[in-house]
């Protein structure tokens, strides 16, 4: 039979099949550059009140605006404050506020997207209605009304800045598993008759989720500059308590003192960028092709 | 005569315009066959012509707006819920693409224990092993293909594994939806040979639907041919081979390519378009195109009449001149 000589020929190396995700991340350098920042920034936000130089909140009128020195690496603030401390530990609040939000808002719009374009008909209709009245608001916008019922705070901000997100993934979602319906091997195990749990999670989540995780990398960086511009208007994170985005938006205020509000962006971009490597790194590993 | 595995009577569905005004197209309308134990079914027509939708109703991923669909004397459609998760099994389908028919993320050994799990829940997982690679080696590849993943596997191996898949759960019936008709012609033969042992060696009945005549010709015990969502002829393979009945069965195989016959210029099958599926009418759906059409086509619908032993045809042409039954128009 042609087929079976067939066979011989395309004996592929399987050595992929067996591997773990995480393994399959690291081995790419988008990977490994990703994972490296973000654990590094973790650690550095866990550990922060152990390793900062200064207090971070101590104010001090006799060093105000220093240009970076040895002793303020980064400048101080507009009150003395040390600024390499403040981006210290500002990493705690950036990064709970990046990670919540994005969570919140990924597993939520995934959730209602999934069950959006599975259900279809009326139910399809009336969720993305409302998905689509939440996209008419400009975003922040519609973080400050939702921030105007609950209160300015930490939680009330992560809440906010995950809700508005919600339809961006509710949207990508639905699109995604409206394209999976169609094909045959969802209608093979519906014909089969395998449970509806099993379909969603073994057969079309695994296949929706590589845009939204990428989508995920870029909706944190958005989240970052969401919480920068609440914190600005003074509905984010409240003082003393250093952001990064709060520190840059005092800094631009400032700009002949350009340390104020650089090295908090610095963190920003590079926080941002190390999301969207490992967001590219992840959607590559679940994809079995390219392993 | 026993019964038959699964009746379909005055099967009906609609499509919904996809416009708000446009016109709904009738896809399949009041078809009634048997299966019957055993057999292969071939059901042909053009596209268009409805009969993915069959296939589909009768696994139940289309919902048929009306008739019934019989297993075993039993409405599937009418079935509670729970014994119709039961008894869904009983029909699985066999899919035209497989590319896609398979899931990129799963090892094909995962595929096919989920399928094998299904169908004995209870069952340990030596045993569902064990069963796994009896599975593997009945359609022709070795063990050590369950550790792949779709990409990996020709389209042959694909189709090969969209087979193990569907008799995963020991189905007395399977719907091969033009389940060759998307692979080379050398690994279509690869393919019709499987099905046919299977079909022999499980028992199987088999809906085999396709629009190739030659390939039908090969496989099927009888032959149903479909013309714009109705049932026009159906009958033993070799009788309506060696004597098609209705224009448009005629009409079919006169366009099947043959070296050994000039081509006929004539051809009344070679509207690109086809025919269109909403263009409602009295009569015979086939009448625009019929060459012997008169009259009495226009306005009123053909019935299924007999026209010799187990083979019936909807055209007026056999009803007006019973004598000439048997007869090539």
């Amino acid at each position: 039979m042609t087929e079976t000589m067939f066979q011989a020929s395309v004996r592929m190396p399987v050595r992929a099949a067996r591997t773990s995700l995480l393994s399959r991340v690291l081995a790419s350098w988008q990977g490994r550059i990703g994972g490296g920042i973000v654990t590094f920034f973790t650690l550095m936000a866990v550990f922060a009140p152990w390793i900062t130089p200064h207090s971070p909140t101590e104010v001090d009128f006799m060093s105000v605006m220093v240009v970076p020195t040895l002793e303020h690496p980064f400048g101080t603030d507009e009150v003395g404050r040390d600024i390499l401390s403040r981006v210290i530990l500002g990493a705690r609040t950036s990064l709970l506020v990046v990670v919540a939000a994005t969570l919140i808002s990924s597993v939520a719009g995934a959730a209602i997207g999934l069950v959006a374009g599975w259900v279809g008909g009326w139910v399809d209709t009336l969720v993305m209605r409302v998905m689509d009245a939440m996209l008419a608001f400009p975003l922040i916008v519609l973080a400050l009304a939702i921030i105007a019922v609950l209160g300015p705070s930490l939680t009330n901000a992560i809440i906010a800045i995950g809700i508005v997100k919600i339809p961006h993934f509710a949207r990508l979602m639905r699109g995604e598993v409206l394209t999976l319906r169609t094909l045959d091997y969802i209608k093979a195990v519906e014909t089969m008759g395998l449970g509806l749990p099993r379909i969603l999670l073994r057969h079309v989540l695994p296949n929706a989720a590589g845009p939204v995780l990428v989508y995920m990398s870029i909706a944190a960086s958005l989240a970052l500059m969401t919480e920068a511009s609440l914190s600005f208007l003074g509905l984010g994170i409240q003082p003393p308590t250093p952001s990064w985005g709060g520190m840059v938006s005092v800094g631009m205020q400032n700009w002949h003192f350009w340390w104020m509000s650089f090295y908090p962006g610095l963190a920003i971009f590079i926080t941002v960028l190390a999301f969207n490597l490992l967001g590219d790194a992840i959607r590559d590993a679940m994809d079995r092709r390219l392993s | 005569m026993t019964r038959p595995l699964l009746e379909v009577r005055r099967l009906r569905k609609t499509f919904a315009p996809r416009r708000r005004g446009g016109s709904p197209v009738r896809a399949v309308t009041d078809v009634s066959f048997d299966l019957r134990e055993g057999e292969v079914l071939g059901l042909v027509g053009e596209s268009g012509s409805g009969k993915s939708t069959i296939g589909q109703c009768l696994v139940h991923l289309h919902r048929p707006d009306g008739g019934e669909i019989l297993l075993d004397g039993e409405n599937l459609a009418t079935l509670p819920r729970g014994a119709f998760r039961r008894r869904r099994t009983a029909v699985q389908m066999i899919f035209q693409d497989p590319s896609s028919a398979l899931n990129p993320r799963m090892s094909v050994g995962d595929a096919l224990r989920e399928a094998l799990r299904l169908h004995s829940p209870h069952a340990g997982r030596d045993v569902i092993e064990e069963r796994l690679e009896r599975l593997l080696r009945l359609i022709g590849l070795q063990p050590e293909h369950a550790s792949r993943y779709p990409h990996q596997l020709s389209g042959g191996q694909k189709q090969r594994i969209g087979i193990a898949r569907a008799i995963a759960v020991e189905p007395r019936c399977l719907i091969a939806d033009e389940a060759v008709s998307a692979l080379d012609v050398s690994i279509q033969a690869q393919i019709i040979t499987l099905l046919g042992d299977l079909q022999q060696s499980l028992g199987l009945t088999m809906l085999f639907i396709s629009h190739d005549l030659g390939v039908v010709r090969y496989v099927a015990d009888r032959v149903a041919v479909l013309y714009l969502g109705r049932l026009v002829e159906i009958g033993p393979a070799r009788d309506i081979f060696a004597a098609p009945a209705h224009p448009y069965t005629q009409a079919l195989l006169a366009a099947i390519p043959d070296p050994a016959r000039p081509l006929d210029e004539s051809a009344i099958l070679d509207d690109p378009a086809g025919p269109d599926p909403r263009a409602a009418g009295g009569g015979c759906a086939f009448a625009p195109r019929c060459p012997h059409v008169m009259d009495l086509c226009r306005k009123d619908q053909p019935f299924l009449t007999q026209v010799a032993a187990d083979h019936t045809c909807a055209c007026v042409l056999r009803k007006i001149h019973p004598d000439r039954q048997g007869e090539t128009v």
